[in-house]
């Protein structure tokens, strides 16, 4: 069994790939003070859009900055806010899930009803009204970037737990006298863990996207501090003459959507035994 | 035919081709064309947005001016050199005390209805002007006149409530457009849409959001226009109108953006005309509360950003660092000078001032409004941390900007805010009043940073008596001595205006105030 898996995970190289870049990225995040030379927002105007050289080795932006330095602390930004918007709709998500599963078919159906009206307005849309309504500010954007991810978690929690529950172990746990939230939080979340990671990998991609849509529209985070987004937003005015400064921001967002969403499918084929042969 | 004909041929046409080829690259100024200008052509005008409004009256933006300005004349038009230049009236004087305008009104002038331009003509649009409820936006341009007096068909005197010799520069400005009479008795509901003036150009349709089409008018008092039909065409994109000029769709682009000019000046098909500017940018401080209340705050900031910089690395080097408050175009002028850049002076002041490092200061800046605004705002932001202040930088679309910076002293919320101004009539009491008053602090007027000294004030009163430009300076030179010492501000730069022009284009020069007179404009033929 276990020598089958390990075959299996040598077939995904993608899975792999994008694991080892993810791994990558959180290295470079935790030793960003280490790994650059130049301060994220130490400016030098009269240095600014300058070609790659051997000072500044992916050249300099709009107002001079170090936009190798710039890319490395962002890392930090989008990771951060990655996980917190993960952790926000998978909790809610998951929570609700369980809600709807376990509890009768009215509350059910309000709870999935609710889940409907959330999946109506498209992501990025939802997410600057929300920023619009909350406010700027970190708490508000972990708020916009993950209310879109709840109802996938809430969705797939509720399916899971509708099958787990007719199961035996279940029905034994309730018969052997587990409390509602025993059954829940003892006996099937820890079953549904699979296929919940795979979903917060794959929601991870679009809250990377999402964070930096909103810098790029200028309603995520607020300059000095390096975004990628930000970065590809005030490069873009000069994308005919000095096209590093927008490219450079640009591939390392696009590197780690895709290295999420390899990991994801990966995981998902790992996983779920009907991929598996 | 046999197959040595058809070499022949196909030889012929490919020389042909070449020749044609040649022809299309020629450099400009190639003896082919004639330096005198032609009658004909169609001229293509493209700019940020559509019209608003083409009744002038009405109409309070550039965008709207460019086009009712080659309809309407004024009664003095402003020259390309920022003064006041006859228009319908001849000539004019005004009276030693500032009190009142004597005008002698242009004969044989008639608007394109046939109504005949007279004194009876400018008594209806003052009256127009003055009476209608709600008011109009022109009134704030005639709001101290008391009394029109008509001396003859032909001669006209305004009166004044108080003392403005500047009164000419007021009657210059775009919304004082003299309409027909007749059409205002008759079609005034229809003025948005409809014109009548004297105007070189007649409208000839407006199809709103696509482009407002202009023909020459044949019956023009003076030299009539060159160019058989204008088009003005809205593109907001900075990027589509380049391009527009580019692909030659478009003759004339306004407002193009300084990151794009290298790109137009390497395009041998195309050129750029960098004009003068009334405008100023700079950052308003708080003079009212917080830190920089305190003068030599406000001087330590001026030192402490690097505005050439700032000039020539944002602005691509397109525009002027400010040496006085008020743009080198504009009647008052006289060079001050600059707070040089130095971060070591700038923290042994904030030290003297008491303003310990870390000091948190809120900076609020539009974005897309003025030129580069953000940019310039996140270049200052990294300036004034780097002489240890914490600046909070609050990006705000337009309305939100600017009803944070209209409130009253007492609840006024920003030290910094990034702001730009130019006196639509490129007078200097427009610009010096609206920006230094103590009677025209935020939110009555445009003082925002509330700058308030007792000289100034009279100062500006007294200049506004004097009858002459040359008798005004020393005052005005004064004002812009006691302002850059108390340092209202963070001085940055004057503006340019920046057009695009295909090179057939020519005859164009852009007034100081952003108006462009496409009278004197015609089309090379190729």
């Amino acid at each position: 069994m276990k020598a089958n898996r390990l075959r299996t995970a040598r077939r995904h190289i993608g899975a792999v790939l994008g694991a080892v870049v993810l791994l990558m990225y959180v290295a470079t995040a935790l030793l960003a003070p280490a790994l650059t030379v130049h301060q994220p927002n130490a400016q030098n105007l009269m240095r600014n859009l300058e070609p790659p050289s051997r000072e500044y080795p992916l050249g300099t932006d709009e107002l001079g900055r170090d936009i190798l330095s710039r890319i490395i602390w962002g890392s930090r930004i989008s990771l951060l806010m990655m996980l917190a918007g993960v952790a926000f709709s998978g909790i809610i998500g998951v929570l609700l899930g369980l809600l709807g599963g376990l509890s009768g078919p009215r509350v059910e159906s309000l709870v999935m009803r609710a889940m409907d009206v959330l999946m109506v307005f498209p992501p990025i849309l939802l997410a600057i009204v929300l920023v619009t309504a909350l406010g700027r500010g970190l708490p508000s954007l972990v708020v916009a970037i993950g209310i879109h991810g709840i109802p996938q978690f809430t969705r797939l929690t509720r399916a899971m737990v509708m099958s787990l529950r007719e199961t035996a172990f279940v029905e034994a746990a309730r018969a052997a006298g587990a409390r509602p939230l025993e059954v829940a939080f003892g006996h099937v979340l820890p079953n549904c863990a699979g296929p919940l990671i795979v979903q917060g990998t794959l929601v991870s991609g679009t809250v990377v996207l999402t964070v930096s849509g909103l810098s790029f529209l200028g309603l995520g985070v607020q300059p000095p501090t390096a975004e990628w987004g930000t970065m590809i937003s005030a490069a873009r005015l000069h994308m005919y003459t000095y096209p590093h400064a927008v490219m450079y921001p640009g591939l390392a967002l696009m590197l780690l959507v895709i290295a999420l969403n390899a990991l994801g499918d990966g995981l998902r084929d790992f996983l779920d035994p009907r991929f598996r042969r | 035919m046999t197959v040595r004909w058809q070499r022949a041929l196909a030889m012929v046409v490919i020389a042909g081709l070449i020749v044609a080829m040649a022809g299309c690259v020629a450099k400009p100024g190639t003896p082919a064309t004639s330096d005198r200008p032609v009658t004909g052509g169609v001229l293509t005008f493209v700019q940020g947005a559509d019209p608003v409004t083409l009744d002038v009256h009405r109409t309070t933006e550039f965008m709207s001016y460019r086009v009712t300005s080659q309809i309407y004349e004024n009664l003095i038009m402003l020259g390309t050199d920022g003064t006041p230049k006859p228009g319908l009236a001849e000539s004019w004087q005004m009276s030693p005390d500032g009190l009142s305008c004597t005008l002698k009104l242009r004969q044989g002038v008639k608007f394109t209805d046939g109504t005949v331009f007279d004194a009876a003509a400018v008594q209806a649009n003052v009256d127009r002007i003055l009476k209608t409820t709600p008011a109009l936006p022109a009134r704030r341009l005639l709001a101290d006149v008391k009394n029109l007096e008509v001396i003859d068909a032909h001669t006209i005197r305004f009166d004044l409530s108080k003392p403005l010799s500047l009164f000419p520069y007021y009657l210059s400005h775009p919304s004082v457009g003299m309409i027909s009479p007749r059409a205002l008795s008759e079609l005034v509901d229809q003025l948005p849409t409809t014109t009548v003036g004297t105007g070189p150009f007649v409208l000839k349709e407006w199809v709103p959001k696509d482009r407002v089409i202009l023909n020459r008018n044949e019956d023009y008092w003076g030299q009539p226009a060159w160019v058989d039909q204008v088009i003005f065409r809205p593109a907001p994109e900075a990027a589509t109108r380049t391009v527009m000029l580019e692909s030659g769709e478009a003759d004339i682009v306004a407002n193009v953006p300084p990151a794009m000019v290298s790109r137009l000046r390497a395009n041998p098909a195309v050129e750029v005309l960098v004009a003068p500017y009334a405008r100023v940018t700079f950052i308003a401080l708080n003079n009212y509360r917080g830190i920089t209340a305190d003068p030599k705050v406000r001087q330590a900031l001026n030192h402490a950003v690097d505005k050439q910089a700032i000039l020539e690395r944002i602005l691509f080097g397109i525009g002027v660092v400010s040496d006085a408050p008020v743009a080198s175009g504009v009647e008052g002028y006289s060079r001050v000078g600059t707070y040089q850049y130095n971060v070591a002076r700038a923290r042994q002041l904030l030290a003297e001032a008491g303003v310990a490092p870390g000091t948190k200061v809120t900076f609020f800046t539009p974005s897309g409004r003025y030129l580069m605004d953000y940019e310039i705002a996140q270049a200052v932001q990294g300036y004034l941390t780097e002489v240890g202040l914490d600046v909070s930088l609050e990006t705000l679309e337009w309305a939100a900007f600017l009803s944070n910076v209209s409130k009253v002293p007492d609840e006024s919320i920003f030290d910094l805010a990034l702001l730009s101004f130019a006196p639509g009539t490129n007078d200097p009491d427009w610009h010096y009043s609206n920006m230094f008053h103590s009677a025209s602090w935020a939110p009555k007027s445009n003082n925002r940073c509330f700058f308030a000294d007792p000289r100034v004030d009279e100062l500006l009163e007294l200049a506004r008596q004097k009858p002459s430009a040359a008798e005004r300076a020393p005052l005005y030179e004064q004002v812009n001595k006691i302002v850059f010492d108390l340092a209202p501000w963070i001085f940055l730069h004057e503006e340019q205006q920046i057009y695009g022009l295909s090179l057939r284009v020519q005859g164009v020069e852009p007034a100081p105030t952003e108006m462009v007179y496409l009278k004197d404009a015609w089309l090379k033929v190729k």
